[in-house]
């Protein structure tokens, strides 16, 4: 291409970047979802030039195991060599001929990347800020961060550590003023206990030893190995926030196979499951596809002692009623899931009636954490606000999927239905609510089923445990179908029986379309265009798509 | 087994006793008193010539090339534990028809009843038919089906007959036989005790990759019963056929180590060869 072609297309890129199709702008960047042939003939023209400048560069190229013949580009943006915090465009191609574009960027028209303090400095501001005991997880680097007022801003940006949590910081490259905190730890609502927990026998992969048998998985792909805090906190804090070693000692045993600790038993089974559902029904291969590690803890806190009162709040709520994943915990920060093991189950929340037993024993919770771990490793949907929502929302979509895997449909113990946590967090009686969230009807949880409600405060990271009742309900019409409890819109879902069609549909959407700040308008786009992907451009698979987010107001 | 077998014995020396009986010389007639010129008398046109009771030589040998017919094939069901759920293997072993070498040598110890001991081989290599259902490493309840051949299985049979026998012989160039008598029969059949399969991540299908086998060593006493005609060429060499029937039912050890499993052997055999008699 010649200089003065060349400058055609960027000035003609510029000009599309102020006003394109389908194109928006928000005041603090541009969100491309293009997927017409009109569109997409000037946005792949504005992603090439992008890429010729270096404002663009590909960070990962993924191929669809359902669609073999594409290749899924994510690129992430750069400001004079310095990356634009969640700034990604995702650029689908057949045969070089591009078949969707989805983005958010920042418009950046001037600004100075040289930072007034240096990475020392950088790093002294950011432990001051994160308090005493603070360590970096990962790496510091500079990071221009796009401010939801205002100009963006020069950063320095890392994964911080404390003695209980794991947060990624963000601090001025000038002044080391706090900009912005998120907790990395991806976890599930702690509010109640439950009780009862799904009987049967499962099979569990575990390793023979000399002296028994160790929660070792020597027959699935990656490592997948559970450890047995035995009840020692600060052994789990150490391990997983203070980046202590785990020794083959700590891994659970049992003298002759035959085990019987709850939380060892499901959380060992319900890891394997959801990696087997991910391998056959997407062709995944584990949390980032290339088999990572996925190391387990569980019995950090005895049942029995959950409700010590010595046992600090913030602590409980992590340890206890919660599990979670954290890409950056555990040893040299592999990443590691947590089980909490809940209350006695003589002991329920006066708020709900519930009573929260062992975390583990959800398979559907199982299933939600390690998912996080595929979004990290995808779309790495930024967990803050409208992202944060679609991050945690994914993770109940596949949680809710991998029951359907496995289990009969219904609504008793160890059944498939769209409540999460059902099997652990429930009524002594039986009676009244089960779970911690519905994608039927997210109200009866108190969470938002149409945008218009949506939570727009600064608690949980912008409320991501409750707006993702919005998308998980768009995912629940357009499977089972229904009526929007505000709109009033009905929806022709595909039905029970065709579930796995929405399951592909948003496990494309998710973990190869989205940019990580997706908003949930992205994600209805994203979506549409992953079910013409899959089962054309019209049909009642986009129909149910995009009837079911029109119906919870995401337009 | 052994009532059935004696039971033959009976019945065969039974009808040894009946033949020798039949064969027994005339008592010779008295001197006539007055003496009768020794003038032929012409046979009547269609009057038979009275036969000439041929002579028993004592011993008879024939050497058969055989051919004995299937029937014997059995199988096996093994329950086995893997992946801590019950599997089973069953293995159809077909024993084919196939050819066998007879010998078998008589002696007579009376007119014509005698006593013999007959020797048969029985070999044959066969592939044989398994199908398994192994339990499913994750999931109770989803085994996994995988069936296969394995080849070279090796049966082989060596039965010794004893016999009583009663031997006819009509003419000076025909000579039958009819013999029963116990058989001490020992079996070499290759089982399959375990197999391998071929499997991978996540385990929801496998393959039969190879069986292996053992071989099994059994005795056991049957019966045999059967005929045989010489043709002979000259007075001590000729040619012949024969048909037996000699067989047993083995109960062989198990595969897995307990309990027994049952190997028939044996079975009709029709043969052709040589034939001496001394």
């Amino acid at each position: 291409m010649t200089r003065l072609t060349a400058a055609v297309v960027a000035g003609a890129a510029f000009l599309l970047w102020m006003d394109v199709g389908s194109a928006q702008q928000p005041s603090s960047g541009l969100r491309i979802a293009a997927t017409t042939v009109n569109d997409l003939r000037t946005w792949d023209q504005y992603v090439t030039v992008q890429i010729r400048r270096g404002d663009l560069q590909v960070a990962s190229l993924d191929q669809d195991p359902s669609l073999p013949s594409r290749v899924v580009e994510r690129m992430q943006q750069f400001y004079q060599g310095v990356p634009v915090f969640g700034a990604e465009v995702v650029r689908d191609s057949q045969s070089g001929v591009a078949q969707s574009i989805f983005g958010e960027v920042t418009q950046i028209f001037s600004m100075e990347t040289r930072p007034a303090l240096d990475a020392a400095a950088a790093e002294r501001a950011m432990m001051t800020a994160a308090g005493a005991g603070a360590r970096l997880a990962r790496r510091m680097e500079l990071t221009i961060l796009p401010m939801s007022e205002g100009a963006p801003r020069l950063t320095y940006s890392a994964i911080v550590a404390t003695s209980d949590n794991v947060f990624r910081l963000f601090v001025d490259a000038n002044t080391g003023a706090e900009l912005l905190r998120f907790t990395e730890i991806h976890t599930q609502s702690a509010v109640g206990t439950g009780q009862g927990l799904v009987g049967g026998t499962k099979k569990l992969s575990m390793r023979s030893q000399a002296a028994g048998f160790v929660a070792d998985d020597r027959l699935r792909p990656p490592l997948l190995t559970t450890y047995d805090m035995r009840g020692d906190l600060n052994r789990a804090l150490n391990v997983a926030f203070g980046g202590a070693p785990l020794f083959p000692s700590d891994l659970a045993t049992d003298s002759d196979n035959v085990w019987t600790d709850i939380p060892t038993v499901d959380a060992h089974a319900y890891i394997g499951w959801t990696y087997d559902y991910y391998f056959k029904r997407h062709g995944r291969r584990g949390l980032d596809n290339r088999d990572r590690p996925i190391l387990t803890l569980v019995n950090g806190l005895r049942r029995e002692n959950g409700a010590d009162p010595n046992i600090p709040d913030e602590l409980r709520g992590l340890f206890v009623t919660n599990a979670f994943w954290c890409g950056a915990c555990g040893p040299a920060g592999v990443g590691l899931m947590y089980f909490g093991n809940g209350f006695p189950g003589n002991l329920v929340f006066q708020s709900t009636g519930q009573n929260w037993g062992y975390l583990a024993g959800s398979l559907d919770v199982a299933a939600h954490e390690l998912t996080h771990a595929v979004t990290e490793s995808t779309s790495n949907l930024i967990y803050l606000n409208e992202s944060g929502a679609l991050n945690e929302s994914f993770s109940d979509i596949m949680g809710t999927s991998v029951e359907f895997f496995y289990q009969p449909v219904g609504a008793g113990l160890g059944q498939a239905d769209f409540v999460l946590a059902e099997d652990s967090v429930r009524t002594p009686s039986g009676a009244g609510l089960q779970g911690i969230r519905s994608m039927v009807n997210p109200i009866a949880f108190g969470d938002p089923d149409h945008y218009s409600i949506r939570f727009t405060g600064t608690d949980d990271n912008g409320g991501v445990h409750s707006n993702c009742g919005i998308p998980n309900h768009a995912f629940f019409l357009a499977v089972v179908g229904g009526t929007n409890r505000v709109s009033g819109q009905s929806v022709t879902g595909v039905g029970i029986a065709n579930m796995e069609q929405m399951e592909k549909v948003f496990y494309r959407a998710f973990t190869l379309l989205m940019p990580a700040n997706s908003t949930f308008s992205t994600a209805r786009a994203a979506t549409i265009q992953a079910a013409r992907d899959l089962y054309g451009a019209t049909g009642p698979v986009v129909n149910a798509v995009t009837q079911a987010w029109t119906a919870v107001g995401v337009n | 087994m052994h009532r059935t077998s004696a039971a033959f014995m009976i019945v065969l020396l039974g009808i040894a006793a009946s033949a020798a009986a039949q064969a027994k010389p005339q008592p010779t007639p008295a001197k006539p008193t007055q003496p009768t010129p020794a003038k032929p008398t012409p046979a009547k046109p269609g009057q038979a010539k009275p036969t000439k009771p041929q002579p028993i030589d004592r011993i008879y040998i024939s050497v058969n090339g055989a051919f004995q017919t299937g029937g014997n094939s059995f199988g096996e069901t093994v329950t086995f534990r893997e992946n801590a759920e019950d599997g089973r293997f069953s293995t159809d072993y077909e024993v084919k028809s196939g050819p066998a070498l007879n010998i078998s040598v008589g002696a007579s110890i009376w007119r014509n009843i005698g006593v013999g001991v007959g020797v048969t081989r029985y070999s044959k290599t066969t592939p044989t038919a398994f199908s398994a259902s192994v339990p499913h490493p994750f999931f109770f309840n989803r085994p996994r089906e995988v069936d296969g051949e394995v080849a070279d299985i090796d049966r082989e049979e060596l039965a010794v007959h004893v016999q009583a026998r009663a031997t006819f012989v009509p003419t000076q160039h025909i000579q039958a036989v009819v013999f029963g008598g116990p058989s001490f029969f020992t079996v070499k059949q290759g089982i399959v005790t375990d197999f391998e399969i071929t499997e991978a991540y996540p385990y929801d299908t496998a393959t039969f990759s190879r069986g292996i086998t053992k071989t099994v060593d059994e005795s056991k006493i049957g019966f045999n019963v059967g005929a045989d005609v010489g043709y002979f060429f000259t007075r001590q060499v000729g040619v012949g056929g024969s048909v037996q029937w000699a067989a047993t039912t083995i109960d062989a050890p198990a595969s897995t180590g307990t309990g027994t499993f049952e190997i028939k052997a044996g079975g009709f055999q029709a043969g052709a060869g040589l034939r001496l008699r001394f």
